[in-house]
């Protein structure tokens, strides 16, 4: 039970119950502003009855012909706020608008291909793995993430998703050509 | 030519060897002085190189020039901005695009600069000009936006002609068939909404254009706000009911709009009540049916349930006693979620108010916990139904009449139900908390009240020694953080405090909001180049605020995102008049004063060549401070009416306005006293009514008041003595004899185990402060007498004050 709304420039202020747990980034300036200036619609938060910041998803809109897709940047729920299915209406949210507003052929993610739970949940709201990309989280210890997908109403023969996705390797650097 | 000369210097400058950069200007300047577009390079090298001055007078040379090519006036924007000099950045573009008025690049330039520089009636023009010269609708829709603002600037004034204009060129537009995205729908809306026409705001949304804009969720809710602004509760109603039936049961906004709407309506027709109240808990059975059959469990409907009886509760049309069968229900429910505490806080307050209800409903619901289970998943499960129990009870419980022992046995046991929950979490991940994390949170609030009640610094030991315990075991739990940061700071160890703080990866805007956990009141804790350096680190969000915020109000307009382009507006002024922006530069005044002043002739430099501007005083722009410090980031099981653990756990008074007064016309005082082109009267004797003031003082301590008054009455005493009469200076030598700093001293105890605190090294740091700042003054006093040649007195005999603070400064150091 909660508030989904559009995420404003100001609930940076007060989105530290979510940001300050250890896997969730806290970026500059610019890199909320810049989403929020080009798809505000794709930038939502869910707040308690009292108004807290339970948590939000970020999301753009890009690619050419038939990669035009929406993309899950970020997805974060406070500690407080977990299991009790908001990942799920946010997720709702988003693929609603990428589908009637952008008229996207697909929605796609990126996990850590360690995270089981988070690949699990993203199974259940229907998304399958499409390929895996070569250390794609970069760090002190690389590692692969799988690029995660669910097809939308205009891709009506469902090409944009295959089988055995996490079959397929690709480096960071080819990702691109294959959009 | 020219590519392959500039190429190192380009180079030099991306990758940051300015001083390289600077090298390669002033060659090729030499064989070409005139050469605009590296003198607007060198002009870059020379800001990042700290040069800001010499940069400015460069680019005015550039400027003067009037460029017209794309390199040379990128160069000098950038120089501009960084220099802050945004405005410089309009006149460049404004005469490129007057030289070549058919750039459309140059015209978009120019708009651009002034929506950086706030100017608002400028942009308007320019983007007027660009729409006549190239016809495209977006620049008219800018020049829209750009009235829009003002209008909302001049809100309150009638009649207001910016929104005037606005609407009237907008409604024009939409005859036009101009008006087509959903965002310029949002441009029309908010000028209605603006001037409060709301009957035409829902007007507009009931239009065919209107209703094809409701495909975007934000706009069905201002649809749905509208309806409920202008009474028109039958839609309201129909679009909500409709949503929670069909769409989502979970939509908070939708309940609530579902039950205003039910209530008004039941106010207008009382014969409907009893029908629309069985509608009512028919929807509610029907959603609760539903939300029991999907996967997870949606809160929703079981919320609005107790929602709906609170309503009824005040107007006394249901017992007490069903409304809290149904929060024991919701808890059976949905106890094993943390956010259960927060879900059931209005509901459990609306029914329970005697003692006696309150222990029998935390019997009834501690009877449904179960922690004796085989099953794992159960057992975790009946944890956090268990510290909710716990927390519901410490909400409930305001009676304090707990006694200490009464305390101590309760931390006890909550100390050993963690105990009990830690082996189930073995194969927790690191990132994650253990189960029982929080009955270790609640144990540190029961120990914090009772040193707040008792003043014994052994209670916050023992919460201490709890939450590194826990925290070894959740290393990331921030809550536990949290508490150790303020904790430490209570008991005077900046240090541990500190190290806690940076385990927290805290950054960017969390620098405005975050930093105060740790550094607030901090500066008497004496570990200054610690504090420095974190005040320096977080200063630099307000840099970046500068730099990359217009940038990203410049995109909006780009990609015509009107809805956004105020609340972008916002929140840049917010941190521009950030509270805490003025308390580093305090703090970092302060401590720059102590750390330069190991010889007074330094110290009389430094205030001598303080910047006072950064220091607001005057009442005006106090009020204008924003306050953005997140306080409620600490998890709170306290009511609202008692005080919160945030206040509780912070070792002084929430630095305050009040408090900037103080500190700034200190600082003021100085730097008018110290710089021999000021003159100290009036700002001296604005301290003098602060420190008095009752009004003021009550929100700062005493130690900062007599901070405050001490040096008022010297600078006092300082002000006679420059007097040519000799009996203004008899006063003045009286003045500074009086002006002693013994008996505070002296007040302070000796440091022993049970004094340690915040409070002791706070009073230290006073002292410290008076007698720095009172030697700096006896060293303008010296200046001063030795300007007036023979004067009769001797410079010793007047400073009985310095040299009493120069023997408790010997005192303090052994210590």
């Amino acid at each position: 039970m909660s508030q989904l709304r559009r995420f404003k420039a100001t609930d940076l202020f007060s989105f530290n119950n979510v940001n300050l747990d250890v896997l969730t980034e806290t970026y500059n300036i610019s890199f909320y502003l810049q989403y929020l200036a080009r798809w505000p619609d794709l930038f939502s938060v869910q707040t308690t009855a009292q108004g807290n910041v339970m948590g939000y998803v970020m999301g753009k809109a890009e690619g050419t012909g038939k990669n035009w897709h929406g993309h899950v940047t970020a997805i974060t729920v406070g500690p407080e706020y977990r299991r009790l299915g908001l990942a799920d209406g946010m997720m709702d949210l988003l693929e609603e608008v990428s589908e009637k507003t952008y008229d996207a052929w697909f929605v796609d993610l990126y996990v850590r291909v360690s995270n089981a739970v988070a690949i699990g949940m993203y199974r259940k709201f229907g998304y399958s793995v499409y390929r895996r990309v070569k250390n794609y989280y970069a760090g002190t210890i690389d590692e692969d993430g799988y690029d995660m997908r669910k097809p939308l109403k205009r891709d009506k023969k469902r090409e944009t998703i295959r089988e055995n996705g996490e079959n397929v390797l690709v480096n960071p650097e080819d990702l691109d050509s294959w959009r | 030519m020219a590519d392959r000369k500039l190429r190192p210097l380009y180079e030099a400058i991306d990758e940051g060897h300015s001083k390289e950069a600077l090298q390669l200007a002033n060659k090729i300047l030499k064989k070409t002085p005139d050469f605009v577009l590296v003198k607007a390079l060198k002009a870059l090298a020379l800001v990042r190189s700290g040069k800001e001055d010499e940069a400015s007078d460069l680019c005015a040379q550039v400027k003067a020039a009037q460029p017209i090519d794309e390199p040379t006036l990128q160069a000098a924007t950038m120089a501009y901005k960084e220099i802050g000099q945004h405005d410089q950045i309009v006149h460049l573009y404004e005469a490129a695009a007057k030289l070549q008025p058919n750039n459309e690049e140059f015209a978009n330039h120019w708009f651009m600069a002034m929506v950086r520089g706030k100017d608002l009636k400028g942009q308007q023009q320019a983007a007027l000009k660009l729409h006549k010269s190239f016809k495209n609708n977006k620049y008219l829709f800018w020049a829209i936006m750009s009235l829009a603002l003002q209008g909302e600037a001049a809100k309150g004034t009638t009649p207001n002609l910016s929104y005037t204009l606005a609407e009237r060129m907008m409604s024009k537009a939409l005859e036009e068939g101009k008006v087509k995205q959903t965002e310029e729908i949002r441009l029309y809306l908010l000028i209605l909404i603006g001037q409060g026409k709301r009957k035409e705001a829902l007007v507009l949304l009931d239009s065919d254009i209107g209703q094809k804009c409701l495909l975007d969720p934000e706009v069905r809710q201002i649809y749905v706000e509208l309806m409920t602004e202008t009474n028109e509760w039958t839609r309201a109603f129909e679009v909500s009911r409709k949503v929670l039936s069909e769409q989502n049961s979970d939509d908070w906004i939708s309940w609530k709009t579902y039950f205003d709407a039910l209530f008004k309506q039941i106010a207008e027709d009382p014969e409907s009540e009893q029908r629309k109240l069985e509608e009512a808990k028919a929807l509610i059975e029907s959603t609760k049916k539903s939300a029991l059959e999907a996967s997870i469990m949606k809160r929703g409907p079981f919320m609005a349930e107790l929602e709906l009886d609170l309503r009824l509760k005040q107007d006394s049309k249901i017992d007490g006693a069903t409304m809290l069968e149904h929060i024991k229900a919701y808890f059976d429910r949905f106890g094993t979620k943390p956010c259960c505490f927060e879900d059931l806080q209005p509901y459990v307050n609306a029914v329970l108010d005697d003692t006696e209800e309150i222990s029998s409903f935390i019997n009834d619901i501690r009877s449904l916990v179960h922690l004796e289970t085989e099953d794992t998943g159960v057992k975790i499960r009946n944890i956090q139904k268990d510290i909710n129990v716990y927390k519901l009870e410490h909400y409930l419980n305001t009676s304090g009449s707990e006694t200490e022992q009464d305390a101590v046995k309760k931390v006890t046991e909550l100390w050993a139900a963690y105990n009990n929950a830690l082996p189930l979490g073995k194969t927790l991940e690191k990132t994650e908390r253990q189960y029982g994390d929080d009955y270790v949170v609640l144990a540190s609030h029961i120990l914090l009240k009772v040193y707040r009640e008792t003043k014994d610094m052994a209670f916050i030991l023992h919460a201490l020694v709890l939450l590194e315990g826990a925290l070894a075991k959740s290393v990331y739990n921030f809550q536990f953080k949290m508490l150790l940061i303020r904790l430490y700071l209570i008991i005077g160890s900046f240090d541990q405090a500190h190290r806690i703080f940076s385990t927290m990866d805290v950054k960017h805007i969390q620098f405005d909001t975050l930093t105060h956990y740790l550094t607030d009141g901090s500066m008497s804790l004496g570990q200054f180049d610690l504090l420095a350096e974190t005040l320096s680190v977080a200063c630099s969000i307000y840099k970046a605020n500068e730099i990359e915020t217009p940038e990203m109000i410049v995109k909006a307009y780009q990609y015509t995102t009107f809805s956004k382009i105020q609340e972008f507006i916002e929140f840049r002024s917010r941190l521009d008049q950030s509270i805490q922006h003025t308390l580093f530069n305090i703090d970092l005044a302060r401590v720059e004063a102590l750390q330069t002043s190991f010889a007074a002739k330094y110290g009389v430099q430094f205030f001598a060549e303080l910047d006072p501007s950064v220091y607001p005083y005057d009442d005006d722009k106090l009020s204008k401070l924003s306050d953005n410090r997140d306080y409620g980031v600490m998890t709170d099981c306290t009511p609202k009416e008692v005080t919160s653990i945030e206040e509780l756990s912070r070792p002084s008074k929430r630095t305050n306005p009040n408090w900037i007064k103080i500190q700034s016309l200190i600082l003021r005082t100085m730097h008018n006293v110290c710089d021999s082109k000021c003159e100290g009267l009036e700002i001296a004797s604005e301290l003098k009514a602060a420190v008095t003031n009752e009004a003021v003082i009550k929100d700062v301590t005493e130690q900062d008041v007599f901070l405050g008054r001490f040096v008022a009455d010297v600078v006092d005493g300082i002000n006679y003595l420059k007097n040519a009469e000799a009996s203004q200076q008899q006063k003045g030598i009286e003045l500074l004899n009086s002006c002693n700093l013994s008996a505070f001293i002296s007040s302070q105890k000796a440091m022993t185990d049970s004094t340690i605190s915040w409070n002791y090294f706070h009073q230290t740091l006073a002292e410290v402060e008076c007698v720095v700042y009172g030697s700096i003054l006896s060293e303008v006093i010296k200046r001063t007498l030795s300007l007036g040649k023979k004067k009769k007195s001797d410079p010793a005999e007047t400073t009985d004050a310095v040299s009493i603070g120069n023997e408790a400064r010997a005192a303090k150091i052994s210590v």
